[in-house]
């Protein structure tokens, strides 16, 4: 009931705005007018015109036989279609399946996008940038105190030791700046 | 009879109001607390009302104050704002109030503290997008770091002292090289620090490079671009709803609002040079941060992800230098904060009743809280980019820009349409729709009139930037075509 509600207004509003609508002045200065729509709007004879002009294309016929057809074989013989499907054999699994597009969309394109998306994300952001750059640099950085940390011996001749070198590097440093 | 000190209200009224409730707050009693920062957060929104309708649509600053603040180094108290500070201002005094009524049921220890954190931290945000001056724009970066590792660090989730340490330290040490370039930047000028004389300056290739990078690596971090993103996922799955909220709506902007401010007419010539740089990092962002937030189960760190990919959008807009670009970069921060903000609070309502974020432990949410579902479905598709949307308008634009640069960066920017569709979508069927998934789920009640209320209003603002972008780009559009002309020029000499 929801449906024939909605399609009868569907029907009347579709017949009077139509005409306006796309050959019209109904979208004012609002939408571009191409040639396309100007050459369409010479075959243009009204909603009726249109109405009646249905009846003489195929598209129109093919779909009254398709109703016609469900009306014969759900409602008439509701015994048939069982027994068409069983001797067409694979070709209604096929349609049913829709040509399998679907199962390879799921495969390919949801599945392919799933398998990368984890990958990136264990090996991109898990174990390089948070793994190596981050938290490998915080444990370099670990390591590197736990080795100078070895150096601080407490006993004053090591700091001496450690003075005079740097003062002979510092002074090896000068004298290698003025000579060059 | 405040006229002249607007900005300065935007700022210290927050402020002053976050210290009070740090004053009279009391964990026994905390309703005081609580009113008094609805107060202040609401007060500091109506300070914001002259920014909009006394702004006049031209490139200049304007509501400028000034002040001596340091004279021994030329520091001053110069704020001022254009069409790219203005929103955001007004975008994050808006967001502190939707923070404080959500917090309304949700935070019940150290409440006062909690409330004066995002108080000051709104303050000292409304000073970052004010600031004229490059110290005093400094000053305010980094002390809104303290209440946000606060934020995370008190009120946050089990790993909360790991995330907080990480985004500190992130943020912190990028922008300690801007800070090094702004020192270089006030001997060039003989001793300014004015971020306008700083435009003006010319600066020669390799200079113009440093700083360029120095400034990147401060701003890269907050935006935050690939590869340095990876702080932003913790931060947001271990902080309180509000944290992320204002981390996703506000503070990711500011990353954004840099490069326009610093970047790019500071340093033009290098902007260009590094032009392909900054496109790659944005489209990596885009297209490899989108199949990573496809394949997260937890709501808060796939949102995370969602604002990564999003605001590489920003940055790609912002490094094709045109105005379709530029501007659209700036309208998708904008709406960024809207559909970011309403996200995480849809999370926050969930996880008040389910103390879960894990989709897995969802399934069938719209039997049981269907007006819920109606906005976390908008603001799905909003996310996902669907016309009618803030979303929209701001992704069109930059997609519009970018064809007029190169085919390859508009066909893997406009992955973001199917990526971002994909996860948001995937996540609201398997939260919102099906079979009620288990006896929680059975349990839930819907929202009440404080969840209704600031999801009705992002969801008013969603569709008002969606419907009539015009409002915002009116105001943003004279600085745009302001910095385009300034980056056009070169600075070499």
């Amino acid at each position: 009931m929801p449906l024939i509600l909605l399609a009868i207004p569907s029907v009347f509003i579709g017949a009077m705005t139509i005409g306006p609508m796309l050959y019209g002045d109904w979208f004012g200065s609002s939408i571009a007018r191409s040639a396309t729509m100007e050459a369409l709007a010479k075959e243009w004879h009204g909603a009726f015109g249109m109405m009646v002009h249905a009846l003489t294309t195929l598209p129109f016929w093919l779909a009254i036989a398709g109703v016609a057809t469900a009306w014969f074989l759900y409602i008439l013989r509701p015994d048939l279609p069982a027994v068409i499907k069983k001797r067409l054999g694979v070709i209604p699994v096929i349609l049913e399946r829709k040509y399998g597009f679907d199962d390879f969309n799921d495969w390919f394109f949801a599945g392919g996008a799933r398998r990368l998306g984890t990958g990136l994300w264990s090996w991109g952001d898990k174990t390089i940038i948070d793994g190596i750059m981050v938290n490998g640099t915080a444990r370099l950085i670990g390591w590197f105190a736990g080795v100078a940390r070895g150096m601080q011996t407490g006993y004053i001749y090591h700091y001496a030791f450690t003075m005079i070198v740097g003062v002979f590097g510092f002074l090896t440093f000068l004298l290698l700046l003025n000579k060059y | 009879m405040f006229q002249g000190y607007v900005l300065s209200l935007t700022i210290w009224v927050p402020i002053a109001f976050g210290i009070a409730v740090l004053v009279i707050g009391r964990d026994q009693s905390p309703l005081p607390a609580r009113w008094t920062a609805l107060a202040g957060s609401v007060l500091g929104l109506v300070v914001c009302i002259p920014l909009w309708t006394g702004f006049q649509p031209a490139a200049e600053m304007q509501f400028v104050e000034m002040g001596s603040w340091i004279p021994r180094f030329n520091v001053n108290y110069h704020l001022g704002v254009d069409g790219i500070a203005m929103p955001l201002i007004l975008l994050n005094s808006l967001m502190t109030v939707l923070v404080v009524v959500a917090h309304w049921e949700v935070i019940t220890d150290k409440v006062s503290q909690y409330l004066a954190a995002f108080l000051i931290m709104s303050g000292l945000i409304n000073g970052v997008f004010a600031s004229l001056d490059a110290i005093l724009f400094y000053v305010f970066f980094e002390a809104m770091l303290i209440p946000m590792f606060l934020i995370i660090g008190v009120w946050g989730g089990p790993n909360r002292v790991y995330a907080a340490v990480k985004f500190f330290l992130y943020t912190l040490l990028g922008s300690l090289l801007m800070l090094a370039a702004f020192i270089y930047l006030y001997n060039q000028t003989n001793g300014s620090f004015e971020i306008l004389d700083f435009h003006r300056l010319p600066i020669g290739e390799t200079a113009q490079k440093l700083i360029f990078l120095a400034m990147f690596m401060s701003f890269a971090v907050k935006v935050p671009m690939w590869p340095v993103h990876t702080w932003l996922p913790d931060a947001h799955v271990e902080a309180p709803t509000g944290g992320s909220v204002i981390l996703a709506a506000i503070t990711l902007k500011i990353g954004g609002y840099g490069f326009l401010r610093f970047n790019l007419p500071i340093t033009p010539d290098a902007s260009h040079f590094f032009d392909t740089f900054m496109i790659t990092l944005s489209l990596i962002a885009v297209v490899y941060i989108g199949l990573v937030a496809l394949v997260q189960q937890d709501m808060k760190k796939l949102i995370a992800y969602s604002s990564i990919s999003h605001m590489g959008f920003v940055t790609l807009g912002f490094f094709i230098f045109n105005s379709d670009g530029m501007l659209g970069g700036l309208i998708q921060m904008v709406s960024h904060g809207f559909i970011s903000a309403a996200m995480f609070l849809c999370v926050g309502v969930l996880y008040d009743r389910m103390h879960s974020r894990m989709i897995a432990d969802y399934g069938g949410v719209a039997n049981r809280m269907p007006v819920f579902a109606a906005f976390f479905v908008f603001f799905a598709m909003a996310n996902s980019g669907l016309p009618g949307t803030s979303g929209f308008v701001g992704e069109f634009m930059v997609i519009m820009g970018t064809i007029k640069v190169s085919f390859w960066y508009t066909f893997l920017a406009a992955t973001t349409l199917v990526f971002g569709a994909a996860y948001t979508l995937w996540m609201v069927k398997r939260v919102v729709f099906g079979e009620v998934a288990n006896a929680h789920v059975a349990a839930l009640m819907d929202v009440g009139r404080r969840e209704l209320f600031f999801l009705a209003l992002l969801a008013v603002l969603v569709l008002w930037m969606g419907v009539y972008p015009k409002a915002f780009s009116d105001v943003m559009n004279p600085t745009i075509q302001e910095l385009l002309r300034h980056v056009s020029q070169s600075k070499l000499g």
